[in-house]
């Protein structure tokens, strides 16, 4: 008898569960999230020049890279990885080709691989694989 | 009658099983297009409308099963983008690794990173009507799937003009489309300031060595070339 009853409850919890997934399934919003992260694999830093000015990469205090943006360019954009000789942290400055710093960035690793987009209207940083947003202008950023 | 239940607790979990799984992944044509390992990045091919005080954006996508590894996202999109940095609001068909489906996107300056909103996909080669509008009066911006408003959210910035593309990362997603059934992106049409729709106007992505595209800005194609 009391197995009976330990059963019929496990039924009606089943049923609970199941109605709710169903109605989450059903449900015409949804829960809102952060653009999804892919995974947090090694470290290693991305600058991706969309449409902005030509952009120099300074690590730590050292020229590390340069990158250009989508119209002036077919090849792959440029990607920086920890070494002996250059650990983390990181300070990562991004200076308009031979001049101005346009944005200073400090990476630890802590949260996975990361990417710098350089846009014809700022600087910006987000998780590697981050949606930047409208697709690129048709000329690069003087 | 213990066997009877313990079936019934069986169907319940392949209910539940069954419903979470059509909330990312629904039945789809397998993708037919597999792409080298082209490396980081981004590619984008399609169209772009600068208009100060756009209103709203729409196109009529097909839905595609790109083929989506183990990171980033293949995206078909409408879009309304501000002037100034991190200011976008966008719907469209959406695969990642978590599988296919039917999302938007919404970003402000002090976001910390786009929200996003997820719903089930549509079935594969379905064509289905998406749009983004803002009012500018109370600044709500509201995305639509199929003329019925799925989401609004205030933003505190300004549209000046509208995109429609076909968007990965990184290279090695497959971008919507194949060569010989191209993701289509049609009756497009751009809200003028005068919340007039009318057709859009620009330039469509020129054809690369790994992208394809087709038509003009009011009607147009994109694929993968898969090299």
């Amino acid at each position: 008898m009391r197995r009976q009853s330990y059963l019929r409850r496990l039924v009606s919890l089943g049923l609970a569960v199941w109605l709710a997934g169903a109605l989450v399934a059903c449900s015409n919003d949804s829960s809102a999230s952060p653009a999804p992260t892919p995974s947090a694999a090694a470290f290693f830093l991305l600058v991706v020049d969309i449409d902005g000015p030509p952009v120099d990469i300074q690590i730590n205090g050292k020229s590390a890279g340069s990158a250009v943006c989508y119209a002036a360019r077919s090849g792959p954009d440029p990607t920086f990885a920890p070494s002996n000789t250059q650990p983390l942290p990181w300070s990562v400055v991004v200076l308009r080709h031979g001049g101005r710093v346009l944005a200073t960035f400090q990476e630890d690793g802590v949260n996975g691989p990361r990417t710098v987009f350089v846009r014809a209207n700022g600087v910006t940083e987000a998780s590697y694989g981050a949606n930047p947003g409208p697709a690129p202008a048709a000329s690069c950023a003087a | 009658m213990q066997h009877h239940l313990s079936r019934l607790l069986l169907a319940c979990a392949a209910g539940l099983l069954s419903a979470s799984t059509l909330l990312v992944n629904p039945p789809a044509a397998a993708a037919s297009c597999t792409p080298p390992a082209r490396g980081a990045g981004y590619a984008w091919m399609g169209v772009s409308e600068t208009m100060s005080g756009a209103r709203a954006v729409y196109s009529e996508i097909k839905t595609y099963d790109p083929f989506v590894g183990g990171s980033g996202f293949s995206y078909a999109w409408v879009m309304l983008p501000g002037s100034g940095s991190n200011q976008w609001a966008q719907i469209g068909s959406y695969k990642s690794a978590a599988g296919r489906t039917t999302t938007a996107q919404f970003m402000q300056q002090s976001f910390a990173y786009a929200i996003q909103y997820d719903w089930p996909a549509k079935t594969v080669g379905s064509v289905h009507s998406y749009s983004v509008g803002r009012d500018p009066a109370t600044h709500v911006f509201q995305a639509y799937v199929d003329g019925s408003s799925v989401k609004s959210i205030t933003l505190d910035w300004t549209p000046n003009g509208a995109q429609i593309y076909s968007e990965i990362t990184p290279l090695s997603n497959q971008l919507m489309g194949e060569a010989s059934n191209h993701e289509t992106f049609g009756n497009n049409q751009i809200m003028n300031a005068s919340a007039q729709w009318q057709t859009f106007a620009g330039q469509v992505s020129t054809p690369t060595t790994s992208f394809g595209s087709n038509g003009s800005a009011i009607s147009f194609g994109t694929w993968d070339l898969c090299k």
